[in-house]
């Protein structure tokens, strides 16, 4: 009996001091890595094809694009160090600068750039981008380091498309390598990429501006469940948390050592309605959709009033935003006076779908799901998985919520969404005005803002009359940081740019 | 297999009268929910979201406003339909199987036990997870599926229970009258075989529920804004540190469901099957 | 002995087969456009043709289930879509994770379990006895995916104690870190199993004590501690290993819950991953992997118990 007795003390002894110890706060990351945690696993590695926000980020860090966009989403040059237009916008050409090494010690020429451009052009590689750079109609390597672009009609904001996440530059030779080991000219190195749980990148010490980065290496964790996330923030495993949802900003906010960012941004949500087809088709049922529910109701629901109401893909925070249009307060009677108009005088029944995994989307439908009911609106919440969307939903379903990042310039966020030839409005609501068309083709062929103006606050009106979808709102973008982490400002484009980021002991 | 009668001054087991009585309790908060819950369960109230406990809302509200008690109070019926809905089909399907099974001992009844035997060879989840990968979930979908997947059990169970049955006399009878197969089965031997099949289901109900809402936690059950207890419970995750009350309370009422069920089938085990309970009781 | 282990063997192989054929037909029913899946929304049509002729989606079904079988069985398990990468190298390291996690709680299960029944058969009526009846009934009353969230809600939430993420590698942080990741997890899965093992030990414990052999053992003189461990023991511990068997089933569905509710990439989160995303290659690979391995399992169990308990053997080899 005593041996047994002291066999069970050590035990117990053993397994109460390894308790103890687990107990420990844990030990910092190795140095100068900052580990910034996302939910999703990245499925492209090739940025002619990357789409999700995750993605985004690796395309910042690994490559670099001709110009770049800062934080106030205003241009500066980037590999090319300046360029010049013609006056009928129509020819531009970039200069290179020389000496900018891609990752595996090859200098990168013009040559590269027109093969990136060649590439996302090319409808076999199927960039979510090809219709955004369809203006291009010729390029040319003047020499090594000067490209000319020549344009089928002029574009004024060409220099500023050039910053977006689909066009940066590749190396022609290596593009059957980018879904594996990609190489780009960024100030970070891709080393491994284990799918579901993280992306090392490490430093590039041979990148081209001098004093950067300050990182060893960047790692982005990818971390399904958010309370996962914010317990690992807490605990120190991770430096920043990417995308934090409204809800969670408050508690947060509280927390001593973090610090929690929230930036308006364009990124928009809507329940895109299929004009094409019954039950919105009809333009009354849109509207009455609109009448029944307040846009405001909808931003303090759901993102916890971290965003605002809008119209279309102009936020309020642009000069170009229409504040004449102002935001309706619910009227269900109102709406179902309009639905019995249309002919549905006992009201609408629809499946409306949300996307599983998106828990701010998912809110966002069961909101509108109850605030419409009172205006005759009978919807049924069906959820699919985002990525069977491509599939099933896009421009298919009547009804369905969805969202879309912010883009570069005002013409890219809403020409292809709400003109008749818009690459993106097949695949969403199908919607035509030959009045919005006329307005949009006008602006592109601007540079000047003074004249852009007038005319996108002619179309923001027209949108409101014809009422494509329900865009409910322009959500802001949340992180929230280690306060260790240093030099990192919360990009309204969802990137993040850590050429000058550094983490303080 | 004996069948116990409750003869007169025989006390009934003190598990089954607790609970049928919590059971009973469940059904009429099922069926009273909409009428007696202080709060339509879709009513958003935005200013007091996520509030603790308080007077008016006795426990708390949901990320939308939603009162949680009444949220609740109308899951209630999902749960209790998850657990009796999907024992009625494997019912169903499973006993008439199960009689075949046990009747016509040839190839029929050998191919219909080898596939039980592969079916049960399969993880109840599993199996639940493949049904409801192919379509779009619904709770419908999977009080089907759960019922499904525990068909194999009860085909065993029968056909063990009939197997026994089989050679006792009142069948002899009855072949010798001239009665056919169908009411051999189920006039005569199905109404002797009640008891254990009976406990068998009733273990499956707590089964149906725990793996009903298991399946609704993962997101393939009951979808918002149905307030499933499973689904709230998974709902409640983003929040858990703000407010745990909303994780807490349709749990803390599953676990005194389960346990209820639990207690009334294994009183109606002690009160049909004494020499079952005297086995595994202690 | 053999003759026993070569027809349960045969068994598993029915077993596995069946299943193939039951987890590829009712796969191959998703809805959804696999091509799409794979290009993505702006493919054109003939890039989508394409890609359904390479794929053989055309193909009579038992033609795409004969081609499937046949590289399953040369190891090829195909390929992710949504990850863009082989199935079987994701299969078999997150499989490798949850063996980890299913390993040491079935471990400690078996363990504490047996050591719970036995002590509480032995000290029947004592305040200890009851109290773990009531536990044992309250345990098994209780949702896996319950548990997990009140584990996170005091242990991570209130008392901050233990990270609520279930994986951190050993190589970069540590064994203390690894294991704390680890605790919440497997204390998870324990919780669920051990009333089972527990309640089941405990009532072959007392039929064992009472047995004619215990009677004869004590009154030869033996001390009661012998009499526990060479003559109740063993014979309670039989239906004991049979629970375990069928625990593995109840552990593989808890394994799935626990995985996703502590961020755990092990194989049940990825299966659930595969069918949020359609992944089908993955799906239909990981379905395979894990009913192969809760065969086996079973397999283990029957032979144990058969070699345990030669009853059995003889009685299958007569048959």
């Amino acid at each position: 009996m005593t041996n047994w007795r002291w066999v069970r003390l050590a035990v117990v002894g053993f397994l109460v001091g390894s308790i103890a110890a687990l107990l420990q706060p844990c030990g910092a990351a190795a140095q100068g890595v900052l580990r910034v945690t996302v939910g999703t696993s990245l499925t492209n590695l090739d940025p002619a094809r990357t789409t999700t926000g995750e993605e985004y980020i690796y395309d910042n860090l690994v490559f670099n694009g001709l110009t770049r966009m800062r934080a106030d989403l205003s241009i500066e040059p980037e590999l090319a160090e300046k360029w010049e237009y013609t006056q009928d916008l129509k020819s531009w050409t970039f200069h290179l600068r020389h000496g900018v090494k891609f990752h595996n010690g090859r200098e990168m020429t013009a040559d590269d750039v027109i093969a990136t451009f060649k590439r996302v052009l090319d409808p076999a590689t199927a960039s979510a981008a090809r219709s955004n750079y369809d203006m291009i109609a010729e390029m040319t390597a003047v020499d090594p380091y000067t490209v000319r672009f020549d344009l089928k009609y002029p574009y004024g904001g060409f220099a500023d498309i050039l910053s977006d996440r689909q066009v940066k530059i590749v190396p022609k030779d290596l593009v059957g390598e980018l879904p594996t080991h990609p190489i780009g000219t960024g100030p970070f190195r891709f080393k491994s990429y284990t799918p579901g749980d993280r992306m090392v990148l490490e430093r590039n010490p041979d990148y081209w501006e001098a004093g950067s980065p300050k990182l060893a290496g960047v790692e982005l964790r990818i971390i399904p469940e958010m309370s996962a996330r914010i317990a690992a923030l807490r605990a120190g495993d991770i430096d920043i948390i990417w995308d934090l949802p409204p809800d969670q900003v408050k508690p947060l906010s509280e927390i001593a050592d973090l610090r929690v960012d929230s930036v308006p941004t364009p990124s928009w949500d809507a329940a895109i309605m299929n004009n094409s087809i019954p039950p919105f088709n009809d333009v009354r049922v849109r509207r009455a959709f609109q009448m029944a529910v307040d846009k405001r109701d909808v931003v303090e629901i759901v993102l916890f009033g971290q965003g605002a109401p809008t119209h279309s893909p102009i936020p309020p925070t642009h000069p170009f935003f229409n504040k004449e249009i102002g935001f309706n307060k619910a009227d269900p009677e109102g709406a179902r006076k309009l639905l019995a108009e249309a002919g549905y005088a006992n009201g609408v029944k629809v499946n409306l779908i949300v996307p599983g995994g998106r828990p701010v989307r998912e809110r966002l439908g069961v909101a509108l799901q109850q605030l419409a009911k009172a205006g005759g609106f009978d919807i049924q919440i069906q959820t699919v998985p985002f990525s069977q969307y491509d599939a099933e939903v896009s421009g298919k379903a009547p009804i369905y919520i969805d969202g879309y990042f912010a883009r570069p310039t005002i013409d890219t966020s809403v020409y292809a969404f709400f003109h008749t030839n818009g690459s993106w409005n097949v695949r969403l609501w199908h919607f035509s005005d030959p009045r919005v068309d006329e307005v949009l083709d006008k602006a592109r062929l601007t540079g000047n803002p003074d004249e852009q103006n007038p005319l996108y606050l002619a179309f923001q009106k027209y949108l409101s009359e014809g009422q494509p979808g329900f865009i409910a709102y322009a959500v802001n973008f949340i992180c929230a940081y280690r306060k260790s982490v240093q030099g990192v400002a919360t990009h309204p484009m969802r990137w993040f740019d850590l050429r000058q980021a550094s983490i303080a002991p | 297999m004996s069948i116990a009668a409750a003869s007169p001054g025989r006390r009934l087991p003190a598990n089954l009268t607790i609970g049928a009585a919590l059971v009973a309790l469940f059904i009429v908060l099922a069926l009273l929910g909409p009428l007696i819950a202080p709060y339509p369960f879709d009513q958003f109230n935005v200013r007091e979201r996520l509030s603790s406990p308080n007077l008016a809302h006795w426990l708390g509200t949901d990320e939308f406003g939603r009162d949680v008690l009444s949220r609740i109070l109308a899951g209630a019926p999902y749960s209790l339909l998850m657990g009796f809905g999907a024992s009625a089909i494997s019912l169903a399907l499973g006993v008439p199987l199960g009689l075949v099974a046990a009747y016509y001992r040839g190839i029929g009844g050998e191919l219909i036990m080898r596939g039980v035997d592969v079916m049960i060879s399969v993880p109840p989840i599993l199996l639940g997870l493949l049904i409801l990968a192919i379509t779009e979930p619904s709770l419908w979908k999977t009080i089907i599926a759960v019922g499904l997947v525990y068909v194999p059990i009860m085909t065993r169970v029968t056909r063990s229970v009939a197997l026994g049955l089989l050679g006792e006399e009142f069948v002899e009878a009855g072949r010798a009258r001239g009665e056919s197969a169908l009411y051999i089965l189920f006039g005569e031997i199905l109404p002797n075989a009640w008891p254990p099949i009976i406990v068998e289901t009733s273990l499956r109900v707590t089964f149906a529920i725990l793996l009903g809402s298991a399946l609704s936690f993962l997101g393939l059950g009951a979808q918002p804004p149905m307030s499933e207890w499973g689904l709230m419970i998974a709902e409640s995750r983003p929040f858990i540190e703000q407010a745990p009350w909303i994780g807490l309370a349709p749990g803390i009422v599953l676990c005194i469901l389960l346990i209820s069920v639990n207690l009334l089938g294994e009183g109606l085990r002690e009160a049909l099957d004494p020499t079952f309970s005297a086995r595994y009781a202690k | 002995m053999i003759a026993y282990t070569l027809q349960r063997l045969c068994y598993v192989v029915l077993v596995i087969w069946v299943m193939s054929v039951l987890i590829f037909g009712i796969t191959q029913l998703l809805p959804g456009n696999v091509a799409y899946s794979i290009l993505g929304q702006f493919a054109t049509d003939r890039q989508i043709a394409e890609v359904e002729q390479l794929l053989g989606l055309h193909d009579p079904w038992y033609q795409q289930y004969g081609r499937w079988l046949m590289h399953l069985l040369e190891g090829d398990f195909g390929r992710s879509i949504v990850m863009q990468r082989p199935a079987g190298p994701l299969i078999l390291e997150a499989f490798s994770r949850s063996a980890l996690l299913a390993g040491i709680a079935i471990t400690l299960v078996a363990l504490i379990g047996i050591w719970l029944g036995t002590h509480s058969a032995t000290h029947r009526g004592k305040l200890s006895d009851r109290l773990l009846t009531l536990l044992q009934y309250f345990f098994i009353a209780v949702p896996e995916f319950f548990w997990a969230i009140l584990a996170i809600i005091l242990f991570s939430a209130w008392l901050g104690w233990l990270p609520a993420t279930g994986y951190a590698p050993i190589a970069e942080s540590g064994l203390w870190r690894w294991a704390a990741h680890l605790l919440l997890p497997v204390m998870t899965l324990v919780l669920g199993l051990i009333a089972h093992v527990s309640r089941l030990t405990r009532s072959s414990m007392l039929e064992a004590l009472r047995s004619t052999y215990v009677l004869t053992a004590r009154a030869k003189g033996l001390p009661e501690r012998l009499v526990l461990r060479r003559h109740a023991l063993p014979n309670a511990l039989m239906p004991a290993i049979t629970v375990l068997a069928v625990d593995v089933g109840i552990l593989i569905g808890g394994v799935v819950v626990v995985e996703t509710v502590f961020a755990y990439p092990g194989l049940g989160r990825l299966l659930i991953y595969a069918i949020e995303h359609r992944d089908l290659p993955l799906l239909q690979a990981g379905m395979m992997v894990v009913t192969a391995v809760y065969a086996l399992a079973n397999l283990v169990a029957d032979l144990l118990y058969a070699w345990v308990n030669p009853r059995i053997r003889y009685r299958a080899s007569v048959a």
